[in-house]
């Protein structure tokens, strides 16, 4: 069965759009982080509920020009980058 | 109600010396005392404008300045603060009272403001429009925030941007305008009228004048305003003005780094200062020439005002 990814505070994580960015505030090491629109689209995905990648992958592909190959290299290094922070596991 | 410029310097010793006085500054009151009677002069000068109060009003801060006793205050004479009766630092000399009770009570308000987002900022405001001008020392942010003062924008504080957690807006935390070094010389050579308090040479920080709010600021002091504009400045020897418009996000890192709390303030911290980006337009400001700095703020203030309506 295909692992789903989740935010690991949910609860307490707030993630904030701006026109060039986005500002995520991370409550379990109580640090903000400056992300770009597309980790925080993925972010607000899985704010939303957990995903597994392919879908995780279908979202940033829908959100971008990038090719598929492209898009599944992204969220795998998106989704260790994130998880590296603690905020998604 | 009487103001404390009008008060005699006789009877502003008294006041310090006994009740201490009450400066009502917006946001927060504080209350001083003292047995130095130079420092009820300068108090009487920088804080000119503000009402005499009651002795027993609320306040945040209740600060002392407070000389040293024993054999060296003949030789070497020193001044203490004291707060709430600790005393967080090592004495000053005498003759820097009033830098002390400044600095020493914007660390007080420092450590203590944290139901507001408390930036490191000037801010101004005019039109209806408020201007966030964060900036780290040495970028010309209270010269800027002084000049600008004196041309006509309302003055909320030359240190403290203080951002009301539940509704975004600008409280005043009105205090003397700390200007240093060649800042004093240029205030007063383009705004000769401009009330200074005392120069303090030698200081930390080397000389020190505070310039004093004007009539116009003291009277509105209870009156939040809307953020429309955060700029930051930089202060570079003969450039011509540059203005830069500057991305959000990029702008929201600079202004959390320029915040004294947004630590400890958590996701209230995170969420006030996502929405002063969100409704200000944001940019960076290099400039040498206080003139045209003024003008390019200007322009600045009128086109959010005018979109306001």
């Amino acid at each position: 069965m295909e692992r789903a990814w989740t935010i690991a505070a949910p609860g307490e994580t707030r993630l904030h759009f701006f026109s060039d960015g986005c500002a995520v505030f991370n409550p379990i090491r109580w640090e903000t982080h400056v992300i770009d629109l597309l980790v925080g689209t993925l972010m607000e995905a899985l704010l939303e509920g957990p995903k597994s990648i392919p879908e995780l992958v279908a979202i940033a592909l829908d959100a971008s020009d990038l090719p598929i190959q492209e898009g599944a290299l992204f969220v795998d290094a998106t989704l260790v980058q994130l998880s590296g922070l603690d905020l998604v596991a | 109600m009487t103001r404390l410029s009008e008060c005699s310097k006789r009877e502003l010793s008294e006041m310090l010396a006994d009740t201490g006085i009450v400066l009502d500054i917006g946001a927060a009151s504080i209350r001083v005392r003292s047995d130095s009677p130079a420092l009820a002069q300068a108090l009487g000068t920088v804080y000119g404008e503000f009402p005499v109060l009651d002795h027993d009003a609320f306040c945040e801060v209740s600060a002392s300045i407070l000389r040293v006793g024993g054999a060296r205050r003949y030789f070497h004479p020193q001044v203490d603060f004291e707060v709430d009766g600790y005393r967080p630092f090592e004495p000053f000399p005498a003759d820097t009272h009033l830098p002390l009770f400044e600095w020493g009570v914007n660390w007080t308000l420092a450590e203590r403001f944290n139901h507001c987002l408390l930036l490191h900022a000037g801010v101004v405001e005019k039109l209806g429009v408020a201007i966030v001008l964060p900036a780290i020392p040495g970028s010309g942010k209270s010269t800027l925030t002084a000049a600008l003062m004196l041309s006509g924008y309302r003055l909320l504080s030359d240190e403290f941007g203080v951002v009301r957690f539940d509704d975004g807006a600008l409280l005043p935390m009105l205090k003397g305008a700390a200007l240093k070094n060649a800042s004093i010389d240029v205030i007063q050579a383009r705004f000769p009228r401009a009330r200074l308090g005392p120069s303090f040479p030698k200081t930390r920080k080397g000389t020190v004048a505070h310039l004093s709010p004007n009539a116009a600021s003291v009277t509105r002091r209870h009156e939040p305003a809307l953020p429309g504009l955060v700029v930051f400045p930089l202060y570079q020897a003969g450039v011509e003005t540059v203005l830069e418009t500057m991305g959000r996000s990029q702008a929201f890192s600079k202004l959390v780094v320029n915040s004294f709390n947004y630590e400890i303030a958590g996701p209230a911290g995170f969420a006030a200062a996502c929405r002063l980006i969100d409704e200000c337009d944001c940019h960076r400001l290099i400039y040498s020439d206080l003139d045209s700095a003024i003008a390019t703020i200007d322009r600045l203030t009128a086109s959010v005002a005018e979109r306001r309506g």
